[in-house]
């Protein structure tokens, strides 16, 4: 036994990330939650058991606007599990299709800004001087920009004027614009932060070139930080996505989750299902996002010590 | 006290020019560029049946026949003598509607502000005390919740349980049509109930996430075991040492908070008609009525920062290490 050699390798960065989260009961309730409504999002619009095109909203035949073209809502009917709304439509298919899109833009949206906010904060932080200073102001600027306001007054000038593939890439482009900036400070501090450390200086001092520099080096450190700013990213972008369109700013072409909440907004007195599903779909999908950046940023949290 | 906090004050008043000039220029020349360069055929398309006079009023109040920049300027030169134009939906002064507006949206804000922050220590202080106890693990889970649902959403369901099916609070509004302030003042608080509390809900779930976390890590310091081992009463430890270092960021973050909050009124104020800033503007747009839009867009961005200036002047008075430069 004595000749035994212990094959212990130092465990790397990744490892010790894994077996932390593994341990965060936030972090893996948000992956199970995450892994759950991507195959519900990815599925949606295949599973879905009745067709929602945005032009059969109302039922065939029926256009006059008297109330009579109302159809009295269900509930309790199990070939409706999420009830049906007086405009005709199954709450349990408009769910399933709507996921599919929500998960698109908010995802996009969010990977978008995040590249937005890499770019500016690697930038910024390594070249320091006026770079810095120009875009530190344009990111204040960006910050402080009132940007609810400013996407619903972009929605209505632009949206109806889109086919639906442009509808949902123009709500990843001005969703995206308008939420880089806070991440783009937080990383190019982090930037500053392993820019100044003592291994950067010494790789200088080899000679190393600063790409090597930036991309060998600086982006690894920071990355553990984008991780966990891109999900909590992706989360405020379904918020936000899912206000736009509950607000009546959605293009009419394509269905979301907000835009199921404003169709029926005016009849929830009669029908609280044509609410409460499509709200528990969006909570959920955010509340994994938001578990998982809890669990991802104690993993990958070099401070806390195990 | 630092001395020279004033001339911080001026300063950073200073600073909120620049950014509300880039605002309502970006604003400004997103209309034209969005409308070809003409607006006012985008407000004619939406309305047809819009009056000569009205038309008119607009192209002479957009000054239509000069250049773009010229245009912008001018707006900003009135917007420095407070007049905002003339609404296309209402045909009355901006300026006359638009301050109460503004009061509707500030106390709504303030008092959702004042009831979460109230609310947030208190809370916090429970949740990191007994840290991974069941009662942490609820109000660490609600307020997780209380960020991750749509805020519409909570209002919703709220109105649906306490106005539709209970029927004991209004569904919306912020008076009932013959309440006279302040005598109706059961009225006007039975109409605020509802809105501030989804408005509170979600920023208590900012609040204490935060700072529970600070208070986690301020319970295992040093500092306060000392205190523990001398025999400090918990409460004075709790109250007087241990909050008093874990607030200071959460103060930061109120500012920020209630800006977001301010910024994300049209969400809030439409679930509940609740006719402040965000509910008109939602409607400005609507009609594309441009003197409104480009007035909130101007308002709500002074407000916001101004909140965040508030906060950092705040921040000095806690925390006496902060300086001024």
């Amino acid at each position: 036994m004595a000749t035994q050699t212990v094959r212990r390798r130092s465990a790397s960065q990744f490892a010790v990330a894994l077996r932390r989260f593994r341990r965060s009961k936030a972090g893996l309730t948000g992956l199970g939650m995450l892994v759950f409504m991507s195959i519900v999002a990815a599925l949606g619009p295949r599973i879905a058991p009745y067709n929602v095109n945005s032009n059969n909203l109302l039922l065939e035949g029926e256009t006059d606007i008297a109330p009579t073209w109302l159809k009295p809502p269900l509930f309790h009917n199990w070939a409706f599990p999420f009830g049906t709304t007086v405009g005709g439509l199954d709450v349990f298919s408009g769910v399933l299709v709507s996921l599919h899109v929500d998960m698109i833009i908010g995802v996009g949206a969010a990977l978008f800004a995040m590249a937005l906010a890499i770019l500016v904060g690697l930038v910024s932080g390594f070249y320091g001087r006026v770079v810095d200073t120009v875009l530190m102001r344009i990111t204040e600027l960006f910050i402080v920009f009132p940007a609810l306001l400013f996407l619903l007054l972009l929605s209505r000038l632009l949206a109806g004027r889109l086919t639906g593939v442009e509808t949902i890439l123009f709500y990843i482009i001005i969703i995206g614009v308008f939420s880089w900036a806070t991440n783009a400070r937080l990383i190019r501090g982090e930037v500053l932060r392993v820019k100044s450390l003592e291994f950067i200086e010494s790789e200088k001092a080899l000679g190393a070139s600063t790409s090597r520099i930036v991309f060998r080096h600086i982006l690894p450190n920071v990355l553990a930080q984008v991780v966990v700013l891109t999900s909590f990213t992706v989360a405020t972008s379904i918020l936000t996505e899912v206000a736009l369109f509950f607000l009546g700013f959605g293009s009419g072409n394509i269905l979301s989750l907000g835009e199921i909440m404003y169709l029926n907004f005016p009849y929830m007195d009669v029908e609280w299902w044509s609410e409460l599903f499509p709200g528990i779909s969006v909570v959920i999908l955010v509340l994994a996002f938001n578990l998982l950046g809890d669990g991802l940023s104690d993993a990958l949290n070099p401070k806390l010590r195990e | 006290m630092p001395m020279n906090i004033w001339g911080y004050v001026v300063r950073r008043l200073l600073y909120i020019i620049p950014m509300v000039i880039g605002i309502t220029a970006i604003t400004f020349f997103t209309v034209f560029a969005a409308a070809g360069g003409n607006p006012v055929a985008i407000v004619e398309a939406n309305d047809p049946e819009l009056p000569q006079a009205t038309v008119n009023a607009l192209i002479a109040y957009l000054q239509l026949d000069k250049p773009v920049p010229i245009q912008y300027l001018n707006w900003l030169w009135n917007v420095v003598h407070l007049n905002f134009g003339v609404s296309i939906q209402s045909g009355r002064p901006v300026s006359d509607i638009i301050w109460s507006w503004a009061w509707t949206t500030v106390y709504l804000q303030l008092f959702a502000l004042v009831v979460s922050v109230a609310l947030a220590i208190p809370i916090s202080v429970y949740a990191a005390r007994r840290r991974n106890s069941a009662g942490d693990f609820v109000i660490t889970g609600i307020s997780v919740f209380g960020i991750s649902a749509p805020v519409f959403w909570v209002g919703e369901m709220l109105i649906i349980l306490f106005a539709y099916d209970l029927g004991v609070l209004p569904a919306g509004g912020a008076h009932s049509l013959n309440a006279v302030w302040p005598w109706s003042i059961g009225d006007y608080l039975a109409h605020l109930a509802l809105p501030a509390a989804v408005i509170a809900y979600f920023n208590l779930g900012l609040y204490v996430r935060l700072l529970r976390s600070r208070l986690v890590e301020i319970f295992q310091s040093d500092y306060v075991m000392a205190l523990r081992a001398m025999g400090t009463p918990e409460r004075i430890t709790v109250y007087k040492h241990a909050l008093r270092n874990a607030i200071t960021p959460v103060v930061t973050f109120v500012g920020l908070a209630l800006g977001t909050s301010i910024a994300g009124a049209p969400v809030t104020e439409t679930t509940f008609s609740w006719p402040g800033l965000g509910y008109e503007f939602v409607r400005a747009i609507t009609n594309l009525d441009f003197p409104v839009i480009l007035a909130i867009v101007f308002l709500i961005s002074v407000m916001t920062m101004v909140s965040n200036i508030v906060v950092d002047i705040l921040y000095v008075y806690i925390d006496p290490r902060v300086r001024v430069s």
